[in-house]
Formats: structure tokens, C-alpha cells, sequence
């Protein structure tokens, strides 16, 4: 039976570990390549990398950082960050890295889509939205770190990512982001009615508990994490944490017995 | 001497990595003189079927590789798309595949919100046959797939084991000398080391 992801998120910003709150205030964390060794100690499902430096000051990635962190890595890596071109994102496939996250060149040319699937298949083209929740309750997509509004309904870019053949869906929840307040069901369910390829969801995750909730109501998906797995505590001490297989296997069980 | 095949695609240095982790000794082959000097052989492979297949017979290694894997039975595992090219054809394309398992590659049926394609994450093998390749694994073992076509072995005798998502689809496959995974080793932490551990041995 597939099992839902629990997926490490960790954003590099200057080569630092970072984390931040609701796309701001980067704090730093530590090391980028000790932090992801960590993480496949421990074995967690997959790994979400993204350098919110490379996207916001229009640098390319950086590849030397990004081989050594995918050498690390026994779980497949996702990465995403200052991406603008199919050769760049065959660089970083060639790396060891599985996954390529795009957001803001969705935006300027769609279709990058097609030419990635040819070349590194679908099911490693991943589209980010980072969305917003307005005053009126309505959801509003953001690209460049939650600075640039995409003037454009949510649900329609949806259906165009899926049409130009998108692989996969992460919704980054911004008012989430770094708060550990839980996730936005309402935002999910929403999301999750216009999107039939894997979904993840990330942003304001409370508890591991909460995974359990979430996996029973909504079955196979992937939990991207930030906080929750680089903090402790309520000083928020840096401390390195994932779920341990005993228990992943309790927080799945009731999807498991379906 | 494990040989990864490179012919242009396909993500090899993650294989590396695991490789190198296992203190086995590798050879990334670009040559025709890599191929004859390897003990076994992996083909990796990533994008589109017909991309890979291209790659792959423009690479001027088909001969040599059919040649020791036919003639000096060395032991050869396709990975992914890798797995995939060694039936005679895809849904997914035009070109014919390799044709040394009897076999094709159908696309897995989606149902839009219960089976979402591509198939990704975590899933288990429930196995057939107790091969050299599954050795010392759980009863079942849990690996990384990251796929929306599938193999179908027309020989029962080639299916070493199954995966369910939808339908129960053939995930690991062999004949002889000759095998196939579905999932990706490399990336299946300790499981997918002990596959590549056992497939050393062979």
C-alpha cells in the first residue's frame, strides 16, 4: 500500500540553513549539508530543499552545494530555487537530485513543462504554489518569496499545470509558514478538489499528530515540514527531529487498516 | 567491478553514492572497453522512454553490453525507465525496447483522486519468489517509486514480485542473468542498500 510522504523542508539562504516565519525573518539554523546527512539517518520519506537566496536575487543555484547535499541524501531530494531553464534543471538532476520545483518561471513560460518531461519525465517536474490567504477569505498565488502577485485564479493555474503535464503539486501555505498553528484544511480541501497528480501541503504543521488527522481525511499525500523537524520546545531550540518508523507506523495505522 | 552504464541519462550519481557507501568498487562506463572489463552491469535511466531508448542505441554500447550479457551472462539490472527498456515496448513511446524479457510497458490507470499519477512515495513488494536478488529483505519491503508506467511480464516466471497501486503490477522482474526494478534502490534507504548489496554478490 503507498504510503503519504513525510518530507523534511529546509531553506538555504546565503549556503546557510535557515528557517523563517510566514516567508520572512530568516533564522539561521546551521549546515545545509550536515542537517540533510541527518535527515537520512533517519530515514526520512524524501527531502524538500529551497534556496529562497537563488530566487529572490536572481542567481543561478548553486550546484557545488546542491551535489553535496543530494551525495548525503538516500531518500529522493526535491529542489527549488532561482530555476529558469531546462538545462539548469538537467544540471541538478545529474547531481543526484530526483525532483526539480518551479515556481516563478511557471509563470513566464509554461512551457518548460513539456520540455522537462521529455527530458527528465514528468514524475520529477514538481510546481510550487506559494498561496495567500486574503482578507475576504479568497486565495492568491505569489511568486519571488511571496513578494510578486500572480493576477491570475488559482484554480486555473491548476488546470494548466496539470494540462501542460506538471508531475506533482506542492501548496505552500505563506500564513503558515514557521507559525506550527496547524494546517489550513480549508486551504487543502479547497487545492485539493482541482488537483488529481500527488499533492503536498506544507506550511504551520503543529504536531506529528496532526499528520495522523490530515492522512485520514486525505489518504496518500506528502506533508512538507519545516519547523516542526528543526525546532524544539517552545524557545524554539535548534534540534534536528523526524518521526521514527515505530512511529510513522502508529500515525498510518488507521490508514493502513482501510 | 559494479559498471554503471552512462549514455547520457539517467540520475548515476546517486547510484554512485550508494556504491561508493557499499565499498564496492565502480566504473561509470562510457566505452566499449568499461563494458568488457565489468563483472555486472546497472542501467539507469530517467525521462521518456523513447528518449532513454535513443539515448541508449545512439550510445554505440548496445552491442558490447548484449554481447556480455548474452555471451558471458553477466548479471545486468535496469532501474526505472532502465527496467523498462529491457521489454520490447512502451505505451509511452514509439521506439521498441531492448526486447530481453518478454514483456511491455502499459501506462498504471488513474483514478483521479484515489490513484494519482504518477505513482510516488513508499510502497511494498509483495514477493514471489525468493531470489538471490531479495535476500535478507522484509516480508515486505518497503521502496521508493516515482512512476506512471509499469511493466507487464508476459511470463508468471519472469514476476519476482508485485506492487499494488490500483492494480497489483510487476515491480521486480528477471530472466537468468537479466533483472528489473521498478523502484528506486539508490533512494530506498537501508532496503534499497541491501537490494544493491545482494546484487552485488551476484
Amino acid at each position: 500500500m503507498l504510503l503519504p510522504r513525510i518530507i523534511p523542508s529546509l531553506l538555504i539562504s546565503n549556503d546557510e540553513l535557515v528557517k523563517t516565519i510566514n516567508f520572512k525573518n530568516p533564522a539561521y539554523i546551521g549546515d545545509p549539508i550536515n542537517t540533510s546527512k541527518i535527515f537520512s539517518e533517519f530515514e526520512a520519506d524524501e527531502l524538500l530543499i529551497f534556496d529562497i537566496s537563488a530566487s529572490a536575487n536572481n542567481m543561478s543555484p548553486n550546484l557545488e552545494l546542491l551535489e553535496k547535499i543530494a551525495k548525503q541524501c538516500r531518500m529522493p531530494v526535491c529542489y527549488g530555487g532561482g530555476i529558469k531553464s531546462v538545462k539548469q534543471s538537467v544540471d541538478i538532476v545529474n547531481l543526484g537530485i530526483e525532483k526539480i520545483a518551479l515556481s516563478s518561471i511557471l509563470f513566464e513560460d509554461i512551457n518548460i513543462i513539456q520540455k522537462l518531461n521529455e527530458k527528465i519525465g514528468s514524475q520529477s517536474v514538481v510546481g510550487v504554489l506559494d498561496v495567500k490567504v486574503n482578507a475576504n477569505g479568497n486565495y492568491s498565488i505569489l511568486t519571488d518569496n511571496g513578494k510578486k502577485l500572480i493576477d491570475k485564479d488559482p484554480v486555473k493555474i491548476c488546470e494548466e499545470l496539470q494540462q501542460f503535464g506538471i508531475g506533482e503539486i506542492i501548496i505552500n501555505c505563506i500564513d503558515g509558514d514557521g507559525t506550527k498553528n496547524g494546517i489550513n484544511l480549508n486551504l487543502l480541501s479547497y487545492f485539493s478538489q482541482y488537483i488529481s497528480v500527488p499533492i503536498t501541503i506544507m506550511g504551520g504543521l503543529s504536531s506529528i499528530e496532526e499528520i495522523e488527522k490530515i492522512v485520514e481525511k486525505y489518504g496518500v499525500i506528502g506533508i512538507g515540514v519545516g519547523s516542526l523537524f528543526v525546532y524544539k520546545g517552545q524557545f524554539n531550540a535548534v534540534l534536528i527531529n523526524y518521526p521514527s518508523k515505530d512511529e510513522k507506523r502508529k500515525i498510518f495505522k488507521k490508514y493502513l487498516q482501510l | 567491478m559494479t559498471t554503471i552504464i552512462d549514455y547520457g541519462i539517467g540520475n548515476i550519481k546517486a547510484i554512485v553514492s550508494l556504491l561508493k557507501l557499499l565499498g564496492e568498487n565502480y566504473c561509470i562506463a562510457t566505452k566499449k572497453e568499461h563494458i568488457l572489463n565489468s563483472n555486472r552491469l546497472i542501467l539507469p535511466g530517467v525521462g521518456s522512454f523513447d528518449n532513454a531508448m535513443n539515448s541508449f542505441n545512439r550510445s554505440g554500447l548496445r552491442d558490447v553490453i548484449e554481447q556480455v550479457v548474452f555471451n558471458k551472462n553477466i548479471p545486468i539490472i535496469g532501474i526505472c525507465i532502465g527496467m523498462h527498456m529491457l521489454t520490447e515496448k512502451s505505451e509511452e513511446g514509439k521506439n521498441l525496447g531492448l526486447g530481453w524479457i518478454d514483456g511491455e510497458v502499459l501506462k498504471l490507470q488513474s483514478n483521479e483522486f484515489s490513484i494519482r499519477l504518477p505513482h510516488m512515495g513508499y510502497n511494498d513488494l509483495s514477493i514471489h519468489t525468493n531470489s538471490q536478488l531479495l535476500k535478507g529483505l522484509a516480508q515486505r519491503p518497503e521502496f521508493y517509486f516515482l512512476h506512471s508506467y509499469y511493466v507487464r511480464c508476459n511470463l508468471l516466471e519472469n514476476v519476482q514480485a508485485t506492487t499494488n497501486y490500483g492494480i497489483d503490477f510487476h515491480s521486480v522482474i528477471s530472466k537468468e542473468n537479466i533483472y528489473g526494478v521498478q523502484f528506486h534502490p539508490e533512494k530506498s534507504h537501508l532496503n534499497g542498500s541491501e537490494l544493491i548489496k545482494n546484487f552485488i554478490k551476484l
